[in-house]
């Protein structure tokens, strides 16, 4: 049983029956066993007894009136222990519904993250600090260099990664894609296919007009990565042709080993049309590639088609989830991949089931070390580039993976809460009370993508320098510079899981 | 909602609308809806607790005063013994029950009347609570032919003492239910001093009739200012600006609320005093006092000059009305019945039962 004045236990006066009516109702008194509520002399109910309340919530169950609220008076693992309101509510909805819950955004977890590290400034010893406002630093990314006749040069080391068009709305779409060419960088299509016009707008024009005159809308135009997925949605020629970069998804931090899921109530319109689903038919993608038999011959087959298609002037992509890192890339790098994309356990989803999302994978900053072994083993380090993201949220967590090892970092949901997202966790109901993650003409209409394209800008171009910044201080006038040396662990649990130093050694 | 209270009453159309159980449900949970005010529907719980959808059965958890109320669910009603029985003509309002509700207010013999208002306009009729005598006189119409929840004010004066309440005999029984009653969360309606004063009654009409009546006999609703039954013609009196059209009763049949066609009280035989036209000559009421209370607020009225009194009273009449109106008795019959079977079809120990009762209202009958 709880201590005494565990809970607080509060009638909203407006709402309650006997309040309006005294002498009625009282459902409240007759529910509580332990006597919490009480009728006064007047008929009416309050909490006479809010000590005694043991937080069944069952007075809040039956209060025909809505009227009643029991909130606990410390944070809940204090009181609660193992069985927060939030895991018991989990397993009565399943008692309910006999499904597991589905759910957007990603892990809510506590995880190792980047959080775990710090940055080492440079002091004395070499190389000294740089001046972040009169010197010059290196920041920009080239995928595919001497692999591809035409590589990638990303101006900032951060990619806005794969949403699809389905997952948020065309609005957002838009807005993220006018981002990536304000700040010339590489934005992944996702698996919904391509609406048409879409690479115009990556490459900073806002139509065949612009085109043709030569004349870009927006900064110096960005790059755009078509998704190869297992689902294969709006997938063909066109498509492929249109791209910059061809993204081969093998699996996502929010769901590794299961394929993507696009809810029923978003399959709609245009998006139903490039799937070429009927409207309404929720778009369950594989868990895998399902012509991919032998890992060793069959992805290798078809990144050198996909190659041949663009005719070796594309750089390929292959994007893993967090499983057996060090053998998936090796797995990748073999198989002729340009840059491998590793996405961990915080990456973000429109829709995933919750035991999925909290339980499978690996937090972020376990699959950098692993990854980069790979790569060093076979030789290909620094020529195949590594991409991390899931999690990065900011300028810290991009030079912290990059100190680790990665070449480039993705974010997306980061992007989303800069276009706008209030982050309730949502995504999946097809209800973003924004105009991002949904498809309901009334809520897309609150979305303005040209204002949603200046924050997302914004937010890029801030974290950039904030990337600079932390750069810099550490004494380096490149990213490619940094290493595990410049950071130090916080926790020996991070130190081991990633080889970095601990703090104080 | 008890499920009494559906299978007994409203399911077989016998709810005549008083809105005693709105009044008193404990949880606010029946409603008369717009589109079907035929009886009262419950109110859906649905809400989303946690991650789940819970649907709440109000009625759980509580006593059901709706099913200790309901004049329907009781069936041994006996008419009051009549004091006394008069002819009453109106001296200070032109209306007789005004008068009366006059005299018991300056008198201080209640407190306040629970009666009905009619919105002038619509012609719409509501509920009121009146506890002064000058808003008493101002009222336009303290009885109203079309129907009108009117016992539903009962919660907007609760505790009060001495509450007269002006209505058809459907109050008066519902009054009668709410004195008699046990539950605990009935206390505070369970008065003894209640003044009740019904009028004489052949059902009440919906709303529709105003329409059809402007209509088919005038170009407006405006233009009508008032609509009386005169039970004595069997006519309907629709009073309009420049004078009054009556039409016979029976052409107004299809507005008859469906649960009063099964009612068979007709003089108000539980109430204080009932009130009418039949059994008197035109300008006066026929009266029938039933308790020493009606009777002490009628000799009072007289002697203080608020109503002029005769004993000249049609009791033929009277006797012919209310007999006519018992022979409704026969549709309790085949509700009887009705119930049975549906009892019947639960177990089959039962079907035996409900046999024997269809066999018995059969011969009853014939």
């Amino acid at each position: 049983m709880p201590i005494l004045g565990a809970y607080g236990v509060e009638i909203k006066v407006g709402r309650c029956f006997s309040q309006r009516e005294p002498g009625k109702c009282a459902t409240c008194v007759t529910i509580c066993p332990h006597n919490v509520l009480t009728v006064d002399e007047m008929g009416r109910i309050y909490a006479a007894n809010e000590q005694a309340c043991v937080g069944c919530r069952l007075c809040v169950e039956y209060c025909p009136q809505n009227a009643i609220t029991v909130r606990a008076t410390a944070t809940e693992p204090l009181i609660r222990g193992l069985w927060r309101t939030q895991s018991v509510e989990e397993i009565r909805y399943k008692a309910q519904t006999g499904k597991y819950l589905l759910r957007g955004f990603g892990a809510l977890k506590p995880l190792p993250h980047f959080d775990d590290f710090l940055i080492i400034p440079a002091q004395l010893t070499p190389p000294a600090p740089l001046d972040k406002y009169r010197e010059e630093c290196d920041i920009k990314v080239v995928i595919g260099e001497g692999r591809v006749k035409k590589p990638v040069v990303m101006e900032i080391p951060i990619m806005i990664s794969a949403m699809s068009y389905g997952a948020i709305s065309k609005e957002a779409k838009i807005a993220t894609e006018i981002a990536a060419a304000n700040t010339g960088t590489l934005i992944g299509s996702g698996e919904g296919g391509s609406f048409p016009g879409e690479e115009l707008l990556v490459h900073g024009y806002r139509n065949e007009e612009d085109l043709k005159k030569g004349v870009k809308a927006h900064g110096p135009g960005g790059y755009f990565a078509v998704q190869w997925s297992t689902g294969r949605w709006g997938v063909n020629l066109d498509y492929l042709l249109k791209a910059d970069v061809v993204e081969v998804k093998i699996g996502q931090g929010a769901k590794p080993g299961m394929g993507g899921h696009l809810l029923g109530e978003k399959v709609k319109g245009e998006i139903a049309e490039i799937r070429g689903l009927p409207e309404g038919t929720a778009a369950l993608s594989p868990a895998r590639h399902l012509d991919v038999l032998d890992v060793q011959e069959h992805l290798k087959q078809m990144i050198e088609t996909l190659k041949d298609i663009t005719d070796y002037e594309k750089p390929i992509i292959v994007k893993l989830g967090p499983g057996r890192v060090y053998e998936d890339v090796r797995l990748a790098a073999e198989a002729g991949a340009d840059l491998i994309a590793i996405d961990g356990k915080y990456g973000g989803t429109g829709a995933s089931p919750e035991p999925t999302t909290q339980h499978a994978g690996l937090p972020t900053i376990a699959c950098i070390s692993p990854a980069v072994k790979a790569l060093k083993d076979l030789g290909l380090y620094g020529d195949v580039k590594l991409m991390v993201m899931g999690g990065v949220m900011s300028g810290a967590d991009a030079v912290k993976a990059i100190a680790l090892g990665a070449d480039a970092v993705a974010m997306s949901s980061a992007i989303m809460v800069a276009m706008g997202c209030h982050t309730c966790f949502s995504c999946h109901t097809g209800k973003c009370p924004m105009g991002i993650a949904t498809q309901d003409p009334e809520l897309r209409a609150r979305l303005n993508p040209e204002i949603a394209a200046k924050g997302a800008t914004n937010f890029l171009k801030a974290t950039t320098e904030e990337i600079k910044m932390l750069t810099m201080l550490a004494g380096h006038s490149s990213i490619k510079e940094l290493s595990k040396e410049d950071l130090r662990a916080l926790t020996s649990d991070v130190a081991a899981i990633t080889g970095v130093k601990l703090a104080g050694s | 909602m008890s499920e009494e209270l559906k299978e007994k009453v409203w399911d077989l159309e016998r709810c005549t609308g008083c809105g005693l159980c709105i009044a008193i449900c404990n949880k606010d949970v029946l409603r008369f809806e717009e589109d079907s005010d035929e009886h009262p529907t419950v109110r859906e719980f649905k809400r989303s607790v946690g991650l789940r959808e819970v649907e709440l059965d109000p009625c759980e958890l509580c006593d059901k005063p709706c099913v200790e109320v309901c004049p329907k669910l009781y069936d041994e009603w006996k008419p009051r013994e009549a004091v006394r029985v008069v002819s009453l003509k109106s001296k200070v309002t032109g209306d007789v029950i005004k008068d009366l509700l006059l005299c018991a207010q300056n008198l201080g013999a209640t407190k306040g009347v629970i009666a009905v208002e009619v919105d002038k306009w619509s012609l719409t009729p509501m509920p009121v609570v009146i506890t002064k005598s000058d808003q008493l006189e101002k009222v336009s119409t303290i009885t109203s032919p079309i129907w009108v929840p009117i016992i539903m004010k009962i919660n907007r004066a609760p505790r009060m003492e001495k509450l007269a309440v002006v209505g058809p005999p459907c109050v008066a029984q519902g009054i009668m239910r709410v004195k008699a009653s046990t539950c605990d969360v009935l206390e505070q309606f369970r008065r003894p001093d209640y003044l009740v004063i019904s009028n004489f009654c052949y059902g009440a009409y919906d709303h529709d009739l105003i329409k059809w009546l402007s209509d088919n006999i005038v170009i407006t609703s405006w233009d009508v200012t008032g609509v009386n039954v005169s039970l004595k013609d069997l006519k309907l009196m629709v009073d309009l600006h420049e004078g009054t059209v009556k039409m016979p009763l029976t052409e107004t049949i299809e507005f008859l609320r469906k649960g009063c066609a099964r009612c068979t009280d007709f003089a108000g035989e539980q109430a204080d005093i009932a009130i009418g036209d039949v059994g008197s000559s035109p300008g006066w009421m026929t009266a029938i006092i039933r308790s020493h209370l009606g009777e002490l607020i009628v000799s009072a009225a007289a002697k203080l000059g608020y109503v002029e009194i005769s004993e000249k009273v049609d009791l033929e009449e009277l006797k012919g009305f209310t007999e006519a109106k018992k022979k409704r008795e026969a549709a309790e019959g085949v509700d009887e019945v009705f119930l049975a079977f549906s009892e019947g079809l639960k177990s089959l120990e039962r079907r035996d039962e409900a046999l024997k009762r269809l066999e018995e209202t059969f011969k009853e009958r014939r």
